[in-house]
């Protein structure tokens, strides 16, 4: 069924010959069934797309294969390839995350639980603001975020991750994708994408949240969502049962990431919300982890200040004050040496993949596991390359590690 | 103990023929041996889109299987020899082959899981150059390939055999650190020229002798002793 799935998915031969990968002229021999595509390869077809091997070897054209939601959505908005190779890329790292955790012994699906947990305090009646408003107070609660007067930004990734949710920030060249989701298969592990491509630390902060109140409550029935803005829509599901999840995602990602407590604490120290200076904006930014646009929404809804003063809040300059106030608003280039966890991760390039799907930055985690797993003497040095998706010489370089070669006595 | 049927190829080791332009080595064993030169389907993709060569080397794999010289053991041709040895299932044999193959492929890249795989299961030699992939599998108690050839010992089993001069290998040692590709440590240059080197170098791949009773290799490094027929 491989020429089928080809067909159906309308992608160029490059896109497929990147991912398997091979070379454009065996492709064009298994489409045209000149030969026999081989079981490793309708394997990795089958991890990056989620058709089953044994639908990608079926060479019984009755039988219908169902291609997953995200490809087919993926393929009616008309997104970028480079989208595409996104979503092949974060399911060759969920499958890679899976392979190392049965390796490692180390499974997590904490996921499942917290969902289950959010989406019982919440009471499908209510309003989707209201059960944004809900669903956001129980995600803090139940993971533990919900205290100090700070905001979630840095913590969020890792406690998402620990529950075993993917999460990817990864430019990817569509700007109006903010980001999307999709679960690997129905009720498994969600993955969470964000795109970095010209957006702030602070904008995906709220972009994140949005997602995982769409994994959290949507994803279940939808099979995959993406922010692509309401004018590129061309879904053809309820526009308003849409209109509410994302009207639930939205309150979900301001509550979640500006509580009260975080505005009425920069209040009782003495700074106002109304009147505001872009310097003190600034400040609350980098106490919040929220970029401007959000604060000045959400100090209109918690009543701090009016709708005139929310359109001047969120047209103050804080580019320069906010490079001062934090460092997520500097390139890694206008660190200093002591504000950065890890000198080498100074060189980003060392989480971009260089082969077979180029560019994309892969979470730090995965790549630790991966080394951890190569320490260990549980996969050789080819095959953490492969799960790296980089050349074997590039890991060597980039890792520091030695060839591991000679000495083949295996007595 | 005749020869192997075939003699299957990795990746890595395959690379470093096409480097050194030395194709002539494995049509060396197939006419005077009669031991074919054979790989997996996996390493057929990863000699034609290479991570490091890109597709430098697909041409010369295409002319190598055109002329005979290479073939791919893919799931006719894999059914065909086991049922030429008699085997009354040969499906059942090579979809077991496939199931240790990607049991191999969480450990090894996806040309040596199935390589091992497939050579430890029909009891064929394999060239290869990755040590690591075979200590990773050693480790876990993964069937392999006995024995595991290197490429180094063809050279140095056809030098001893007349087929390649001293300068050829010589050559062959020049390219390969060249390209920064594995060479054993013996032939890393020191005193004396590569018939010196190759003094020190235990080469798993020999002719047997008139006469001489040979052992079967139980392991990946002993020896493979070939006759001419």
């Amino acid at each position: 069924m491989l020429p089928e799935i080809l067909t159906t998915l309308n992608l160029p031969d490059d896109f497929w010959a990147d991912l398997i990968p091979c070379s454009v002229s065996q492709l064009q021999e298994w489409r045209t069934g000149q030969r026999t595509v081989p079981y490793s390869v309708a394997e990795r077809i089958s991890k990056a797309i989620g058709i089953p091997a044994s639908s990608v070897l079926a060479t019984d054209a009755v039988t219908p294969v169902a291609i997953p939601a995200v490809w087919l959505k993926a393929r009616d908005y008309e997104l970028t390839v480079d989208v595409h190779r996104a979503i092949a890329l974060t399911r060759l790292i969920a499958s890679g995350y899976d392979e190392l955790g049965t390796l490692l012994a180390r499974q997590t699906n904490e996921y499942s639980q917290l969902f289950y947990e959010i989406r019982k305090s919440v009471s499908p009646s209510d309003p989707p603001a209201r059960q944004g408003e809900r669903a956001a107070a129980a995600f803090l609660s139940f993971t533990g975020l919900s205290h100090g007067a700070t905001g979630i930004g840095e913590a969020l990734r890792p406690r998402l991750r620990s529950a075993g949710v993917l999460l990817l920030e990864t430019p990817i060249d569509l700007r109006p994708l903010e980001g999307f989701c999709f679960s690997v298969a129905p009720g498994s592990r969600p993955c969470l994408i964000v795109n970095s491509y010209r957006s702030t630390w602070f904008r995906r902060n709220a972009v994140l949240l949005h997602e995982l109140c769409h994994a959290i409550f949507d994803l279940d029935s939808a099979g995959a969502i993406f922010e692509v803005g309401p004018s590129e829509d061309v879904t053809s599901e309820s526009e308003d049962s849409r209109q509410s999840s994302e009207k639930r995602a939205e309150a979900f990602a301001m509550h979640a990431l500006i509580p009260i407590r975080l505005l009425v604490a920069f209040e009782n120290r003495g700074l106002k919300l109304q009147g505001l200076s872009a310097d003190d904006m600034a400040r609350l930014m980098s106490e919040t982890h929220a970029e401007r646009s959000l604060i000045a929404k959400a100090a209109e809804h918690h009543g701090f200040v009016d709708s005139s003063e929310r359109h001047r809040l969120e047209r103050l300059e804080v580019a320069e004050p906010l490079k001062h106030y934090s460092t997520h608003a500097r390139n890694l280039y206008e660190l200093s040496a002591n504000q950065v966890y890890r000198l080498d991760i100074l060189e980003t390039s060392k989480r971009k993949t260089t082969f077979p799907i180029r560019g994309h930055r892969l979470p730090v985690q995965f790549v630790e596991l991966v080394l951890e797993a190569l320490q260990q003497g549980k996969i050789s040095l080819g095959k953490a390359a492969e799960l790296l998706m980089m050349r074997k010489q590039d890991l060597e370089k980039r890792f520091g590690l030695a060839p591991q070669y000679e000495s083949v006595s295996v007595a | 103990m005749g020869n192997p049927a075939f003699l299957l190829c990795d990746t890595d080791a395959l690379i470093q023929i096409y480097l050194t332009q030395r194709s002539d080595l494995l049509e060396y064993l197939r006419r005077s041996f009669s031991v074919q030169p054979a790989v997996v389907p996996e390493v057929e993709i990863e000699i034609r889109n290479n991570g490091q060569y890109g597709r430098r080397f697909e041409p010369v794999f295409l002319r190598g299987m055109q002329s005979g010289q290479m073939v791919v053991l893919d799931d006719v041709r894999v059914c065909t020899f086991l049922s030429s040895k008699g085997i009354v299932d040969p499906e059942t044999v090579f979809y077991r082959v496939l199931a240790e193959g990607n049991v191999n492929s969480s450990h090894v890249q996806r040309g040596e899981a199935f390589s091992h795989a497939l050579a430890s299961s029909l009891g064929l030699p394999l060239m290869s150059n990755d040590g690591d992939a075979l200590r990773v599998l050693a480790r876990l108690n993964r069937p392999l390939a006995i024995p595991t050839i290197r490429f180094m010992d063809l050279v140095v089993f056809a030098f001893g055999q007349g087929v390649i001069r001293e300068n050829d290998c010589q050559s062959i040692v020049r390219i390969l650190r060249g390209a920064h590709e594995y060479v054993p440590r013996a032939f890393i240059p020191g005193v004396g020229g590569f018939a010196h080197c190759s003094q020190s170098f235990s080469c798993r791949l020999a002719e047997a002798e008139s006469g001489q009773q040979i052992t079967e290799p139980q392991q990946p490094h002993h020896t493979l002793y070939l006759t001419i027929p």
